[in-house]
């Protein structure tokens, strides 16, 4: 039979295309393993001290590695700077991120950057909730049972009667203002003599302030509610020539180390490792469903002290196997 | 169709195949993983085994070749143990040696203890102190020993066996403690895991976790871990299902300690990820059914294509189109169906023709037979009628009989030819009546009214002259009075009209009935078969539309109308033997 010239043409024709499917089939699936990796996360945290959030980073890159995404993590020159924010924010938005992981240094000022940030891709909110938005992704302890719990440990460890002074910085974090009410409530029924301690625009860094007040004031206990002031209160003891009773809310080295040789009496930390892991998962199924799906995750803390730190479950958290 | 079952037995031949070579590929990477795992599990517990004979190499060095041979009265162990701590640095994170009330005898490289640790109830000093003659290996936990300024917290594998001390010739016991960096492990592991299939964990023997490739997700709860199952398996591979995911485990168990090393494959995973596998698997059976489908067509084609031609010739056949090309064409053993088929038509085809040329002969030897019997029946009455003058001795009569009667016999041999024009028919009859004037003495009238339109139109020859014969006989010869013959030709609707009437007696509804169908009967009178004979010839010459029709009342008379069609006579179309049949 009598081949034409158009039947062998359209032989070679689909020979051609049958081949180039499989081939790029291949392609396709070898490559498969790393295509994943196009997602970027930027993650933007309030304060200067990088080691504040190693945890949390430790948290995120686990969960990045597992998910596949890149991660830009991005802090601040100042340790409260709501413009300096803004403007990261925005820039790590025009810089082509996919998704946003923030701790907001201000949660009242922040609350539109986010707000607007959160119309054109997923944003999770971590550490501090922001005022007056809802319908985010909010991964978080209970900062007010923080507090609380760390209102129990003055009770439990120190006598009555004693003055217990409460440093009152970065208040505009709704999750410091939160842990304040917990360890206000907490206290609402003791013999306590509070002092809180609120520094001026004028006054001194807050290290020379804590030694000024304990000086002036005779606290015996001084509480502090957060990482970046508990450090100072560190620092405060440390370098002059006082002394108190220290309780606080976090768990970096610095603190984790004071802990250990008895300068800080107890802290109240939380499993800052799960809140970076959580929120890279919240933003993959943001980024999957294509809207931002309201969630209120809400993680484990722990109240520790000296005795306690070494206990297997508790060394676990607060000195992580950084892999 | 032919295309559809190709496909269908190829689809399911690819499922078979499929099926076979799915299974047993997947038998057989699931054996080289066994044995992948099995190897790779070797090579780590090889690996901890140095690691952790090291341990034990340094705690043995330490106790036999010093502290065995030191008096603590006269010296202590620092040098010694400072010189094995710079020989071993980089796995080891610090020697020391405690007496049983856990006060420091010496340690390297720092031997500052913090302030307020009570060293005896610490896990790895209670455990030397539990079972005395052994060395026990801890699980990972952070070294709480030192004063360190800089913050760092080693995450350590504790060493520690029971020694003696020796202090001025008095033995006494110790504590031993080897404590080796937990990164020497988390090394050797990490290693191992960066492929991507499975991974490979470390648990003591009670299950708890030393080394996991996502520690950090274990603890936080984030994760689970199938580790207290996994403490209970023997040595070799098993098979489970954990958190609904098939896996296969292979474990081996460290010398020494009682720890195990713990593989772990997610069945899924034998040879690509369970999503790439689906996909790949997809593809490839789309491909092959698109390649199935073009061969089908190509196959169908080849074959499908001439039979489908060959069988629209042979609908054609079947429809009755008789200039038909049958197809011939594709492969060999169609081209020669075809052939056949084409072979047959014609000679099917043949078979008719002379079928139809046989039938043409039988109608003209029956229409010739008929015709035939015309002749000694008329003849019969006309010998008969000069028989009866001559005996009478009308000689004259007889002549002009004589005469009349050849001429009727030149016109009805009319050079042998059955078609005649109407006006030789009319005289023809005019003759016969001559005849029969002559026999009948006038005892009729005959008229004729011929409308001169018809005169040179066709006719079959001899009917009009029996059809007057019969008006004679059974007509007119019995009445009383005159009888009156009356013939008249005329055109309506295009058709030619002959009709004979007389005024005779007529006959009954009955005979009229069977007159035409039925020439068998006999009559008393002549040959009897006049008027059916007349009737057959016009229907076989002319078609089944014309013949005769009668209409007879008794005591009335009778009509007989011949009804033919208006041909008119050509001697360049009429041709003798073709018969026009008008149906």
């Amino acid at each position: 039979m009598k081949m034409s010239r158009k039947f062998w043409f359209v032989i070679l024709l689909f020979l051609g295309l049958f081949g180039m499917l499989f081939i790029s089939t291949y392609l396709y699936i070898t490559d498969s393993s790393n295509r994943d990796k196009n997602f970027n996360i930027s993650v933007i945290v309030y304060g200067n001290n990088s080691d504040r959030w190693a945890t949390l980073k430790h948290g995120i890159d686990q969960g990045a590695a597992d998910y596949g995404a890149q991660v830009t993590f991005v802090t601040m020159t100042d340790e409260n700077d709501d413009k300096e924010q803004k403007r990261l924010l925005k820039r790590e938005i025009d810089n082509g991120a996919d998704g946003i992981i923030i701790a907001a240094t201000d949660s009242n000022a922040m609350a539109d950057a986010v707000a607007n940030a959160a119309l054109t891709l997923p944003v999770v909110l971590v550490e501090t909730n922001i005022a007056g938005v809802t319908g985010l992704d909010y991964i978080a302890a209970d900062n007010y049972s923080m507090g609380l719990n760390i209102g129990r440990s003055v009770i439990l460890n120190s006598k009555e009667y004693q003055k217990v002074a409460v440093l009152m910085e970065n208040r505009q974090r709704n999750s410091v203002s939160e842990r304040f009410d917990g360890f206000m409530d907490s206290l609402k029924y003791s013999d306590y003599r509070i002092d809180l301690w609120e520094r001026e625009e004028s006054d001194s860094d807050l290290p020379q302030f804590i030694q000024d007040k304990l000086k002036t004031t005779g606290a015996n206990i001084v509480v502090a509610l957060d990482d970046s002031t508990l450090e100072a209160v560190i620092d405060a003891l440390k370098t002059y020539d006082v002394t108190a009773e220290v309780y606080g809310i976090g768990s970096t080295n610095k603190i984790i180390h004071y802990l250990d040789y008895g300068l800080i009496q107890s802290i109240v930390f939380q499993n800052e490792f799960n809140m970076g892991y959580l929120s890279v998962q919240e933003l993959f199924k943001d980024s999957k469903d294509k809207v931002n799906k309201y969630s209120e995750t809400e993680i484990e803390f722990r109240t520790i002290n000296r005795e306690t730190m070494y206990l297997p479950k508790n060394q676990r958290l607060i000195f992580p196997i950084i892999q | 169709m032919l295309s559809i079952s190709f496909s269908l037995v190829a689809l399911l031949g690819m499922v078979f195949m499929g099926v076979t070579i799915y299974s047993r590929s997947v038998s057989s990477m699931k054996k080289m993983t066994i044995e992948n795992n099995e190897q790779l599990i070797e090579q780590v517990n090889l690996n901890l085994n140095m690691y952790l004979r090291n341990m034990m190499r340094i705690s043995n060095t330490m106790y036999y070749s010093v502290i065995k041979r030191a008096d603590l009265s006269k010296g202590t162990l620092d040098k010694e143990m400072n010189l094995l701590y710079e020989a071993n640095r980089d796995n080891l994170v610090s020697i020391a040696c405690f007496r049983e009330n856990g006060r420091l005898v010496a340690a390297a490289p720092l031997d500052n203890l913090k302030r307020g640790l009570n060293v005896s109830e610490q896990d790895w000093f209670v455990e030397a102190n539990r079972e005395i003659e052994n060395l026990h290996f801890s699980t990972p936990h952070v070294q709480n020993l030192f004063h360190d300024s800089s913050f760092n917290y080693h995450w350590v594998i504790s060493l520690s066996r029971v020694v003696e001390l020796t202090s001025n010739g008095h033995i006494s016991r110790g504590i031993l403690l080897v404590d080796m960096n937990f990164s020497g492990i988390e090394q050797l592991f990490t290693q191992v895991n960066s492929s991507n299939s499975g991974y490979v964990y470390l648990i003591d023997g009670n299950g708890e976790i030393i080394y996991h490739p996502k520690q950090s997700l274990l603890i936080s709860k984030l994760l689970k871990e199938n580790n207290i199952v996994a403490a209970t398996y023997q040595d070799g591979t098993h098979e489970e299902v954990f958190e609904g995911e098939n896996r296969m485990v292979t474990v081996r168990t460290v010398g020494y300690t009682g720890w195990k090393v713990v593989s772990v494959t997610k069945t899924d995973e034998f040879f690509m990820s369970y999503y790439q596998t689906r996909l790949f698997t997809l593809i490839i059976i789309a491909l092959t059914i698109l390649l199935i489908i073009f061969a089908n067509q190509f196959v169908s084609y080849l074959i499908g294509n001439p039979i489908k031609k060959l069988d629209d010739s042979v609908k054609d056949l079947e429809f009755g189109k008789l200039d038909l090309n049958i197809y011939i064409g594709g492969s060999y053993e169609i081209q020669h169906l075809g052939r056949t088929i084409k072979s047959m038509v014609q000679q099917m085809h043949q078979l008719m023709d002379e079928i139809v040329i046989e039938q043409e002969k039988k109608r003209k030897s029956e229409f010739d037979a008929l015709q035939s019997q015309i002749n000694p029946h008329f003849l019969y009455n006309t010998l008969d009628s000069i028989v009866w003058m001559v005996e009478s001795e009308q000689y004259e009569a007889a002549t002009s009989m004589v005469t009349a009667l050849a001429n009727l016999f030149r016109i009805s041999l009319n050079k042998g030819k059955n078609i005649i024009t109407i006006r030789e028919e009319i005289e023809h009859a005019q003759n016969y009546l001559y005849i029969q004037k002559l026999r009948y003495k006038n005892r009729f009238e005959v008229t004729f009214d011929i409308d001169p339109e018809i005169y040179d139109c066709c006719t079959i020859k001899l009917i009009v002259q029996p059809l007057i014969e019969n008006a004679i006989y059974h007509g007119v010869e019995f009445m009383d009075g005159d009888g009156e013959i009356t013939i008249k030709g005329y055109v309506k609707e295009n058709d030619i009209y002959i009709d004979v009437t007389d005024n005779g007696l007529g006959m009954p509804e009955e005979t009229v009935k069977y007159l035409l169908t039925d020439d068998t009967r006999i009559h008393k009178k002549g040959s009897g078969i006049g008027l059916s004979n007349v009737h057959q010839r016009i229907q076989l010459y002319f078609g089944k539309r014309y013949g005769l029709e009668i209409e007879s009342e008794l005591d009335e008379g009778t009509t007989v109308h011949i009804h033919l069609p208006q041909v008119f006579y050509d001697n360049r179309t009429i041709k003798e033997d073709e018969v026009c049949e008008n149906e």
